[in-house]
């Protein structure tokens, strides 16, 4: 099976990449960047991917270590700023779309509070919908780690989202 | 546990929201960038050609966010130099973008070059005109709110003879912690600076030197890895090989995700860098 090309990559993962990085605590405004240092990275090691695996745990990797390195050098300026708007989910009547855009703004808040690397197995797993073993082979830990790691990070989110809907009055 | 085992249903319901939300079309602006800054790299790729082999581990992603040594795209360059984690990508880009990144750290401060004159410093100049090496004087004495900084730029370097003085604060201290942290941040920042002009410049000798001062005043600094990086370099300059090999050992465990591992691992494959 031949390597994928960057071009083909960026085309068909670039919004992957995107709601990963969103997923694991980029703020919108910066995205693009932490975006362009992933599919740098990407490049340099397209050599070493294996086309018979998937690609996306493969590409989440790079997106989770991107993340942390973004979140590690962030102390230049922690203050929080007004974030960008994302595009409202469209075909839906405005109420509907009201309520997604709060449903999903309540789910990014709370994977916030999630522990990092608990987090990456959540989203992983829960929300790409990736096996485990997968999952593990992705982000290089053993199979019993994945696991525990996955019911810690829903026992965790699954308090920030009571803590945050009691602060915020349920959506 | 079981995969679908004590999954909140409320979670399943948020995640299926986010399943559903559409996501952004590719920018071709990002791409356009990615393609500039893997075109501004060296023409091996730099460490990109020595990828760790297992492809499934985390460690393999060492070097996201690294960019190819050399001279990079000025645009590009200075894209970076306005994000977080430009700081580490900057620095990865080598010589050229070290007084950016000097600048970016002392923004509250001034550079003042070419003059010896510069308020609250006493600067004892040698009678010679020749100045063989890099001096830094960061713990000046001052009777007021400020400290200072001074590098004099060796002699054969281009910018021989330039004094500058960077004044860490010439505000009132109303918050001292912060005051320090950037104070600390920028002298540091300097040291490195310095370390990575002298190497640019083939004076292992004063890289060494300035690296050894950052070890022993910053040991365990905000850019210790950078400077742990560098000094793999300067060993390897110098051509304590085995040395370089053992620091880059230490350098794996210590930073096992750092941006630096590419160079890391060009300087060990090669022997010194490129």
């Amino acid at each position: 099976m031949a390597h994928p090309t960057l071009d083909d990559l960026f085309t068909a993962h670039y919004g992957y990449v995107f709601q990963s990085l969103r997923r694991l605590g980029v703020p919108a405004r910066d995205i693009e960047d932490v975006v362009h240092e992933v599919f740098v990275a990407v490049y340099r090691s397209l050599k070493q991917y294996d086309p018979s695996r998937p690609i996306r745990p493969w590409l989440f990797a790079f997106a989770y270590n991107a993340a942390s390195v973004y979140r590690r050098k962030a102390y230049v300026r922690r203050e929080k700023m007004e974030e960008v708007a994302e595009p409202a989910v469209s075909e839906q009547s405005p109420e509907s779309a009201a309520l997604q855009s709060q449903l999903r703004t309540l789910l990014l808040d709370a994977l916030e509070s999630v522990n990092e690397e608990r987090r990456a197995v959540l989203i992983l797993h829960d929300i790409d919908e990736t096996p485990m073993p997968q999952v593990a082979e992705a982000l290089g830990i053993p199979l019993n780690t994945g696991y525990s790691r996955l019911r810690l990070a829903r026992q965790e989110l699954s308090d920030a989202v009571k803590a945050l809907k009691a602060k915020r009055g349920s959506p | 546990m079981s995969e679908n085992d004590q999954l909140d249903p409320e979670l399943e319901n948020l995640f299926k929201v986010e399943r559903n939300h559409p996501a952004p079309e590719p920018a071709t602006a990002v791409l356009t960038r990615v393609k500039a800054t893997i075109a501004s790299g060296s023409p091996d790729g730099g460490g990109s050609n020595n990828p760790p082999t297992n492809s499934s581990s985390l460690g393999n992603v060492g070097n996201a966010g690294s960019t190819p040594g050399g001279s990079g795209l000025l645009g590009v360059i200075k894209r970076m130099l306005y994000s977080p984690i430009g700081t580490v990508v900057t620095f990865a880009l080598g010589t050229g973008s070290g007084a950016a990144l000097h600048a970016k750290f002392t923004g509250t401060s001034d550079t003042i070059v070419n003059t010896r004159t510069a308020p609250q410093v006493q600067i004892v100049t040698p009678t010679t005109t020749t100045l063989d090496a890099s001096v830094s004087i960061t713990q000046v004495p001052v009777t007021s709110a400020v400290d200072a900084s001074i590098i004099v730029n060796p002699v054969g370097s281009p910018d021989a003879g330039r004094i500058e003085v960077v004044r860490n604060t010439t505000t009132p201290r109303t918050d001292g912690g912060t005051v320090r942290r950037v104070d600390s941040l920028a002298q540091e920042n300097a040291l490195i600076t310095r370390a990575q002009n002298a190497l640019a410049r083939g004076r292992a000798d004063s890289a060494r030197q300035a690296l050894t001062e950052h070890r022993a005043r910053f040991p365990s600094g905000q850019f210790a890895e950078e400077r742990d990086a560098l000094w793999i370099q300067v060993l390897a300059r110098q051509g304590d090989i085995a040395g370089a090999q053992q620091s880059a050992a230490q350098f794996r465990s210590q930073h096992p995700r750092s941006l630096l591992r590419p160079v890391v691992e060009t300087v060990t494959t090669h022997g010194r860098d490129q």
